[in-house]
């Protein structure tokens, strides 16, 4: 699901319009050659609202319309290691007794590549990678 | 602060959108929003390669569905 661009700038801008929005979408489809189906979202963040606006989330929706797994932050490993125990205990048939869903939920960890990060703003634009260095600024004087 | 209005969600500038403290309240209101579980909401979107306007609910009525919400960065 295409987003707000989370950190605009001079060659990804923010979206002014549903056309400005498309042609940015494309630009990431093209560029970093993704495969899967891309929805966008209206112009308002209608879906991102719905969902909890932040930018990048991932939720499994199981056949039916249950939401089966969320996650604040994405990480492809964890997503597929998920899915692959969902399938075998959804095929899964004890020998005797039923079966009952349960709710988990964990702390993980992900990698973070700051020089990846900072390529990624600084090909949105010098202002994007600018305008990240001051949200720092920020975020130390909140504490 | 938040980002309710088409102008705001499309903040022009990220530090100004972190200055309105807007990144505080989304990241803070995330925990509490949507559980598993629970039915999922369902919304109308575009697809990219055709244009076509359809529902998540179109999906998820025949399989399970994968969401990644994202952006260039």
């Amino acid at each position: 699901m295409y987003t707000r661009e989370a950190h605009p700038g001079e060659h990804v801008g923010h979206h002014t319009s549903f056309e400005v929005k498309r042609a940015n979408a494309a630009l990431l489809r093209d560029e970093v050659g993704i495969r899967r189906p891309i929805l966008l979202d209206d112009l308002a963040g209608s879906a991102h609202h719905a969902y909890g606006l932040l930018p990048n989330m991932t939720y499994v929706i199981g056949r039916g319309g249950r939401l089966i797994y969320r996650a604040d932050w994405t990480s492809a490993a964890n997503v597929e290691s998920f899915l692959t125990r969902h399938e075998e205990q959804r095929r899964h048939r004890p020998a005797r007794g039923g079966r009952s869903p349960y709710v988990s939920e964990q702390l993980e960890y992900r990698d973070q590549d700051r020089e990846a990060f900072d390529e990624r703003l600084r090909r949105n634009g010098p202002r994007s990678y600018d305008e990240f260095r001051r949200a720092e600024e920020i975020w130390r004087e909140r504490g | 602060m938040t980002t309710d209005t088409v102008e705001s969600y499309n903040y022009a500038t990220f530090d100004g959108y972190v200055a309105t403290g807007a990144d505080v309240h989304e990241f803070a209101a995330w925990p509490n929003l949507l559980h598993v579980g629970e039915r999922a909401p369902d919304i109308v979107a575009t697809s990219l390669d055709t244009g076509e306007r359809l529902a998540l609910s179109s999906i998820w009525k025949r399989r399970s569905v994968v969401v990644e919400f994202g952006s260039f960065t």
